[in-house]
């Protein structure tokens, strides 16, 4: 458990309500910490990638799972659980994760000439360089690793402090109780469980 | 109780030795150590302490953690080459087998799932037939298996007759089976609380469930799943007389001149050979482990596997039809809470000939993929683009409000279904790999289609904003391996007898999915159970008149 948080099933009924909203003001008044931290150089160190793989990894993986008004690839450090896990269990994975980030400046360059990595094109672009390669296996890898990277346990490297978690309603206890969900709850108040 | 465990050296000879640890082999290893006999059980797997089954979704889901990584070949008829198929076949390998990581709907199966082919007649390319048991033989074992495994729910429609109620009230109703329930009446159907396999208040010393959600694919580290590993392994080892000899993989059954077992040959956690002797062998692996087994313990007397005079080890191989149609409602559910399912209907149990095909099933509303990570991966509309601001803004808004449908039903045997050898393919330890030829019967999809419409019923009816199809495809996998070692009176089309003893030698018993004659619909689990709690009662009776 990364963070104590009270029940989500009040705030949940609206993402977006007030109550909502208050948790991420919090959230992004710590991103934005977090933010300015990795702003300053030197640039995040990887084991397994280097730092241009690492940055042009994490600019797919933020457009997998993009930061908008809530945190995304980003703040859950996905990278940082990819670059943990080709040491381990996702092995296999690497060779095709590097090869296809190999293949990446030639097709940054068609889109616009004199760019200097997928990272620095605007999201349009990248997006559309995305979807040329949806099919293929570099690109499924790595929506996979991205997803395990935002809403994995924390403890494999990524999803840090539970923003994958928070941001879809998961609440990562070891124990529930009942009333679960809206319907059930509503059951019980008309007495009829 | 460890202190009393036995331990018996290899080289000693023991009453029996039991392969496999799962459904049936906890039970049997229970049964035959609490009548007084030296049993080893050996497993392929490790043996795991409840803390270690930790809430882990990656772990436990990409990295297979208690999951078998057996290579699969798998190929739909057998003139296509069989290839590679990683998790095709879903069991859990470790001390409790498949009984830890399963989701504990405990249907038991009703009357007419024995006697249905003399009902209704033969079914143009199946090998449909009754089973030589009828319902009321094997009712007193459901009724152990309530009690002694332990099991909560309350009788609905249709009920089985039962002999003593159920021990434990059902689990508390979750939102899905809230709404499950108002849309099932709205159509007319009779849902009724799941039985399931999970206390639902403190029962035979051990703890009620705790709602933690982790039920399908994941141990229960509270012990509140009712698995062979918490409720029958503890009994067994505590007579003194059962040994788990976890990290032990079978090869073969060895047989003498005569033609009778004498023990078998495994590799233990070093991966050295031993051989354990033991009067009588009790194969309980599962659908897939002992038709394989079988099938490569070969000799000179049994030149096409050990009791397999009638060619049907590893034959009519079945699965259960499934149909999965997920939909988002306008208010949270939070289906990662609890039990996998409160709420079943079983109103088209029975095969009803104005269908115009063969089959009979059931539902229940679940969270199929109530997970993080799987639903990150597979939640919502299967055209849409799962990636980008669209997909993240779906997740934010579905992932608490997503409920599935999940429909239950027959698998006819057939006789080209089966569980091989494959040629090519290796394991660890360079012994053939699992072969699956698989391609379910036409009236099989038929039925999966036909509950795949009652589904798009119900979540019509209970409100659902929104729901998605997918086209009803020939299975690609499975955690239901059933038939492939049928019990039958007649030796020329069985494997087995009534009371699991195998046709061709004495002393070789076989007791798990591959001993069911056919399918029932969905939830095979109790009734391996069952027929274990029979099976280990009669073989110990066998073995003290010595008839083993």
């Amino acid at each position: 458990m990364t963070t104590t948080r009270r029940s989500f099933l009040g705030t949940a009924a609206g993402i977006g309500s007030a109550a909502a909203l208050a948790d991420w003001a919090l959230v992004h008044e710590a991103l934005a910490h977090a933010a300015e931290a990795v702003a300053q150089q030197p640039p995040p160190r990887f084991t397994h990638l280097t730092a241009d793989e690492g940055r042009e990894l994490a600019a797919i993986a933020e457009r997998i799972v993009p930061t908008t008004n809530t945190p995304g690839a980003r703040e859950a450090g996905a990278v940082f659980f990819m670059d943990k896990a080709f040491g381990t269990f996702e092995k296999a994975a690497l060779p095709v994760v590097k090869k296809g980030l190999a293949e990446l400046p030639a097709r940054v360059a068609k889109r616009q000439k004199g760019a200097k990595s997928f990272a620095a094109l605007p999201v349009a672009d990248q997006d559309a360089i995305l979807i040329d390669l949806e099919s293929g296996e570099f690109f499924g890898a790595v929506r996979y690793l991205t997803m395990v990277g935002v809403f994995g346990n924390p403890s494999h490297g990524g999803n840090r402090g539970g923003v994958g978690w928070k941001l879809i309603g998961f609440e990562p206890k070891p124990s529930h109780a009942p009333p679960f969900g809206y319907y059930d709850a509503q059951l019980v108040k008309r007495g009829k469980s | 109780m460890t202190q009393t465990t036995a331990r018996y050296p290899v080289s000693s000879t023991v009453d029996f030795v039991i392969v496999g640890s799962g459904a049936a082999g906890g039970i049997m290893a229970k049964e035959l150590s609490t009548k007084g006999f030296s049993v080893v059980v050996l497993e392929q797997g490790p043996r795991l302490h409840p803390s270690q089954f930790d809430h882990d979704e990656y772990k436990f889901f990409f990295q297979n953690y208690i999951n078998t990584k057996q290579p699969i070949t798998w190929r739909e008829t057998a003139a296509n080459e069989a290839k590679l198929k990683p998790g095709a076949v879903w069991y859990a390998q470790l001390v409790g087998g498949s009984s830890v990581h399963f989701t504990a709907n405990f249907w038991r199966f009703r009357p007419i799932d024995f006697i249905e082919r003399s009902k209704i007649g033969a079914i143009p390319g199946s090998t449909l037939v009754d089973w030589p048991i009828r319902y009321e033989e094997l009712e007193p074992y459901y009724t152990k298996v309530d009690w002694e495994i332990g099991v909560s729910g309350a009788p609905g429609w249709n009920d089985a007759p039962r002999s003593r109620p159920y021990p434990m009230p059902p689990l508390p109703v979750k939102s899905s089976g809230v709404l499950f329930e108002q849309g099932a009446r709205k159509m007319g159907w009779h849902p009724f609380p799941a039985p399931m396999a999970i206390n639902s208040r403190e029962h035979n010393g051990r703890a009620a469930c705790a709602q933690c959600g982790y039920c399908m694919g994941y141990g229960c580290e509270y012990g509140a799943k009712s698995t062979s590993l918490s409720a029958m392994i503890p009994l067994a080892e505590r007579t003194g007389k059962c040994e788990i000899r976890p990290n032990s993989y079978v090869r073969k059954v060895e047989v003498d001149a005569k033609g009778r077992a004498t023990g078998v040959i495994y590799f233990d956690g070093e991966r050295r050979e031993q051989f354990q002797r033991a009067r009588a062998v009790v194969l309980c692996g599962n659908g897939a482990e002992t038709p394989r087994l079988l099938l490569m313990s070969k000799s000179n007397r049994f030149p096409n596997g050990l009791a397999n005079s009638s060619g049907m080890v590893g034959q009519n191989l079945m699965f259960n039809g499934g149909t999965i149609v997920q939909g988002v409602y306008e208010h949270p559910l939070n289906e990662f809470k609890g039990p996998q399912v409160t709420r079943i209907a079983l109103d088209w149990y029975d095969s009803d000939p104005r269908r115009g095909f063969y089959g009979g099933g059931g539902m229940d509303a679940r969270g199929d993929i109530m997970l993080p990570i799987m639903f990150a991966l597979a939640g919502g509309d299967p055209k849409a683009r799962k990636w980008g601001a669209a997909h993240k803004q779906f997740l934010e808004q579905a992932f608490t409000r997503n409920m599935s449908v999940f429909g239950h039903s027959t698998s006819l045997p057939v006789a080209t279904n089966t569980i091989t050898l494959d040629a090519k393919e290796k394991d660890a330890w360079g012994l053939p790999a699992i072969r699956v030829t698989y391609r379910d019967h036409a009236d099989d999809l038929k039925m999966m289609k036909f509950l795949q419409d009652r589904a798009v019923e119900l979540h019509q009816a209970a409100g659902a904003k929104q729901y998605w199809t997918n086209p009803i495809q020939v299975s690609g996998g499975t955690a239901h391996l059933l038939g492939t070692c049928r019990m039958g009176n007649d030796p020329k089309t069985s494997v087995i007898d009534k009371w699991h003893r195998s046709h061709d030698v004495k002393n070789l018993f076989l007791c798990d999915g591959s001993s069911l004659v056919t399918s029932g619909r969905g939830q095979p689990t109790m009734t391996i159970m069952a027929l274990a709690f029979r099976a280990g009662e009669k073989i110990a009776e066998f073995a003290k008149r010595g008839e083993v």
